[in-house]
């Protein structure tokens, strides 16, 4: 016999003892009636019975339960004596030089390439020391050196003039 | 005492009050992280311990809303949660090794009957039927087990195994509504033998 479809959760509420009073009057008289809801109730109260029967609730042995509240309690005590992590630097400065010693670095690195960013890559002679001067020295050099190229970009120049004056007649 | 007054004292780092609070939920907390660790013993001490020093060690967050024992019992369950994470991940990468030596491990008594399972539950003996059981619980859900184990097993009411899970009291009455669910279909044959 099957219990009625929306009664299930009454079951389940009143085999695990939750229902409220106002729940329970009405759910007693309806199990009178049902021998359906009865029958599922009943058997769900023995297979939770037969469930806690199977699983026992474990003792924690004495020893145990000794060992439990005295490694809790010098857990406490340490936790309480250790000093706060400012006070420990303090104390020991030492542990600080670990800390000093990545800021630095990481101080220069990051200096290094901020400089590098703000001078720009056009600022080569500069920063080698070069006066004003002797830049310009260096650039009538660098003509120098490519004067050759400089004389064919003349006859270019005048291979076009020609061929422009050619065409304007 | 009252676990209020012995929370003010505990506060102060009274020992006396500390011991006290230890000793009044040791045995339950004891048996909570027993059952979700499936029985094993040296786990279960280690969750209790752990979970009374997380509790000691944060005891100023506790701002007195709900009781002492809920709100100690909400800690116990997250540590058991994250152990039993903690130990599946440890089992998932040495599962090959351990299976090996559990296999080897076990005696003849204690090896699974293959006929066992062809057996209806009608016929399963004390003994057979008490394993079932043990083993349905630990086929079910993570969430759904550990609402059913509070409730069933260690008798607290929904609102107190809700606080525990952290959750709505309608979400735990649907986990043990579906935990119920599953064990009484899976145990119908013999409850009706």
């Amino acid at each position: 016999m099957k219990p009625c479809p929306d009664r299930h959760e009454t079951i389940l509420l009143d085999a695990y003892g939750e229902l409220d009073p106002v729940q329970r009057r009405d759910w007693d008289q309806h199990k009178v009636a049902c021998p359906g809801c009865r029958s599922e109730y009943d058997a769900l109260l023995r297979l939770l019975g037969r469930i806690k029967e199977s699983i026992p609730v474990p003792e924690l042995s004495e020893k145990s339960a000794t060992s439990i509240l005295r490694s809790v309690k010098q857990e406490l005590r340490k936790e309480r004596e250790k000093a706060p992590w400012w006070k420990q630097w303090l104390v020991r400065p030492s542990r600080l030089v670990p800390a000093l010693a990545t800021a630095c670095i990481v101080l220069i690195t990051f200096g290094w390439f901020g400089m590098n960013l703000i001078q720009g890559p056009e600022t080569d002679l500069d920063t080698l020391g070069v006066s004003a001067e002797n830049q310009a020295v260096l650039k009538d050099l660098e003509i120098i050196k490519n004067i050759e190229f400089l004389e064919e970009m003349d006859t270019l120049q005048e291979l076009v003039t020609v061929l422009d004056r050619n065409e304007s007649i | 005492m009252k676990d209020e007054d012995l929370v003010a004292q505990a506060r102060k780092s009274d020992q006396k009050a500390i011991e006290d609070l230890i000793r009044r939920y040791q045995q339950k907390a004891y048996a909570i992280a027993y059952h979700f660790t499936d029985g094993n013993v040296q786990d279960a001490e280690d969750f209790t311990q752990e979970a009374f020093l997380g509790a000691f060690q944060n005891l100023e967050n506790f701002r007195g809303d709900s009781s002492f024992y809920t709100w100690f019992y909400r800690i116990l369950v997250n540590v058991c949660l994250d152990g039993r994470r903690r130990r599946n991940r440890w089992q998932r990468i040495f599962l090959p090794w351990q299976r090996d030596s559990t296999d080897r491990g076990l005696s003849p008594e204690e090896r699974p009957d293959p006929e066992a399972h062809e057996r209806s539950l009608k016929t399963l003996s004390e003994k057979e039927l008490s394993r079932d059981i043990r083993e349905s619980l630990k086929s079910l859900p993570e969430k759904q087990r550990l609402a059913f184990q509070l409730k069933a097993l260690h008798g607290m009411s929904i609102q107190e195994v809700a606080r525990a899970m952290g959750t709505a009291e309608g979400t735990v009455k649907s986990h043990l509504f579906r935990a119920t669910q599953f064990l009484r279909e899976k145990f119908k044959d013999w409850e009706e033998g």
